[in-house]
């Protein structure tokens, strides 16, 4: 398994403790949050609220840094697009065809700092959060929409289904891999058609071995007398603690110093 | 001509907190034309260290680990031309045929060669008669064939390559009785006609006791044994401790031999105990 992003890490942290719906509500939280803060003031408000998270939950710092990674080329991405085709007023250079402004500079920093903040913030859900606790988290926020007909537990079930499986199809596309190259499947060829004959040997054998596991997987539901959520009772009852009732403080105080960057300090 | 192993050492998913180590300074060579079993319970480190074999996991850098096959060191550059020479068969190698039909399934590995047709078309015959797939199911779909046969076919596809080693990753699992003696008989046959050395991993230790001459047995990452069948199976007691076992037939000739001394407990597969028993009638003390 090489998938970090989402990746859970087990312990004991008041993020650990918490109960998924607050996790949840708080991510949301974040997302909104940073994207409305648009000052320097507000993202180094936003990074020191985000950094004491992430010490909280003693996540490994490496961990973060390998989950950004994998969003590098998305900042570099927007980095250069802002930088090139940001109209402002001070030119800072002219570089070929393009005008590089003060403001496109600050505002793609901007950027980035929101990214990198946007993951950081996030992940900490996932990586705090075991897929099933997160479904059923979900599961439970989604409930009241059920009044109005929507399939509150059938999404929550596929979800954590879908979820499950990642890793073992991540394990069986190692495999298959490993067996048609050593039979012979060329995957760096410089013949593209080679190449893509090679691709193909691995989609069919996953393809195949996916449309097994689902059927054995809903035969199985079946002999376990699996008839949808109603009249379902749960293994894990959620319920709010004190955990809750600290990062729900937390994110208050961070609303609060959102609200004030934003209506601005002179009103205190 | 040798595969050899030296001071390997694999750890999976170094500094996380997932990391675990599957391998501890392994060193250990199959010589060409051995027929080699390999035991150890789950999780001992077997698979890990028989895709070493064919460059599927690469020693980690800077370290002095190496694979050396027929003297010359793996790398990346060329692990293309080892993979021929070093064919693996995967548990449940059924599950990555993907052809239209057999014929062209057992035949995917050849593209590479440039042969003519003919020299293909007798290279896959050769492949088919050898694991025991008759020349008429060659066209047919891959998945109109029963399991034991899209056994044999994926094994077909490996072994058209003509390796010098072929690792074949618990060859018998899931087969019924004559489709498991089928596989275990070919890789015998393979070893006497092409001088293929054989590696075979199993869970069974009768299996073991009636094809290997061999045998490396494997606990947490290590080689805890290694020798002939005669030498691990009379190791009960240490076999046992490491969660594994003799064979049954051994089992109950132990027994024999605690009661009645003067029968031989040497005894590892069935054919054995037919000539202890038969020398027994005879008169004679076996």
């Amino acid at each position: 398994m090489k998938i970090s992003i989402g990746q859970y890490v087990p312990g004991n942290s008041v993020f650990h403790r918490a109960d998924p719906r607050t996790k949840i509500l708080w991510t949301i939280a974040m997302m909104v949050l940073l994207l409305i803060i648009n000052s320097f003031v507000g993202y180094a408000i936003a990074a020191v609220f985000v950094i004491v998270a992430l010490i909280i939950s003693r996540i490994n710092i490496g961990l973060i840094l390998k989950s950004l990674k994998t969003v590098t080329f998305l900042i570099v991405f927007t980095m250069i697009l802002n930088l090139l085709f940001y109209k402002g007023e001070t030119v800072l250079f002219t570089l070929w065809k393009f005008d590089i402004y003060l403001e496109g500079v600050m505002f793609s920093l901007k950027m980035i700092i929101r990214i990198i903040l946007l993951i950081s913030a996030t992940s900490l859900l996932t990586f705090t959060t075991t897929s099933v606790m997160l479904t059923d988290g979900l599961e439970r926020l989604l409930k009241p929409l059920t009044v109005f007909g929507f399939p509150a537990h059938d999404v929550s079930m596929m979800m954590s289904i879908a979820l499950r499986f990642i890793p073992t199809f991540s394990e069986e596309t190692d495999r298959i891999i490993k067996a048609q190259s050593s039979r012979g499947a060329d995957f760096d060829s410089p013949n593209l058609y080679e190449k893509i004959k090679s691709f193909v040997s691995i989609l069919i054998p996953l393809f195949i071995g996916a449309f097994r596991r689902a059927e054995e997987l809903a035969t199985a539901m079946e002999a376990k007398c699996y008839r949808g959520g109603e009249g379902r009772t749960r293994l894990r009852v959620l319920k709010f603690s004190s955990a809750d009732v600290v990062i729900l403080i937390y994110s208050i105080i961070f609303l609060i110093f959102v609200i004030f960057e934003k209506i601005g300090w002179q009103w205190l | 001509m040798s595969v050899k192993i030296e001071n390997i050492n694999c750890t999976y998913m170094p500094k996380t907190p997932f990391e675990k180590t599957a391998l501890y300074d392994i060193n250990v060579e199959i010589k060409k034309g051995e027929l080699v079993g390999i035991i150890g319970h789950t999780g001992s480190g077997k698979s890990t260290l028989l895709q070493h074999f064919n460059g599927l996991i690469m020693p980690p850098k800077n370290s002095d680990g190496k694979v050396i096959i027929d003297g010359e060191v793996l790398t990346k550059k060329n692990v293309r031309e080892i993979r021929k020479k070093v064919g693996y068969v995967f548990q449940y190698p059924e599950y990555q045929l993907f052809e239209e039909t057999v014929y062209k399934d057992i035949a995917f590995g050849l593209k590479k060669l440039k042969l003519t047709e003919e020299e293909e078309r007798s290279a896959v015959l050769k492949a088919a008669v050898t694991v025991g797939l008759s020349e008429d199911i060659l066209e047919k779909s891959v998945y109109d064939l029963s399991g034991g046969q899209k056994r044999r076919v994926a094994i077909a596809g490996v072994i058209v390559m003509n390796p010098d080693y072929l690792i074949l990753d618990e060859p018998a699992a899931g087969l019924d009785p004559a489709g498991k003696f089928d596989i275990l008989s070919f890789a015998k046959k393979l070893r006497e006609e092409r001088g293929t050395a054989v590696v075979i991993v199993s869970h069974s230790m009768e299996d073991i006791a009636e094809i290997a001459d061999r045998i490396i047995v494997m606990n947490d990452g290590r080689i805890v044994m290694d020798g002939s069948p005669c030498e691990i199976f009379s190791k009960k007691e240490k076999l046992n401790e490491i969660g594994l076992s003799v064979p049954e037939i051994t089992d109950l000739f132990i027994r024999l031999n605690a009661e009645f001394p003067w029968i031989s407990k040497e005894v590892y597969t069935v054919e054995d105990s037919v000539k202890v028993l038969a020398s027994l009638l005879d008169g004679g003390d076996a």
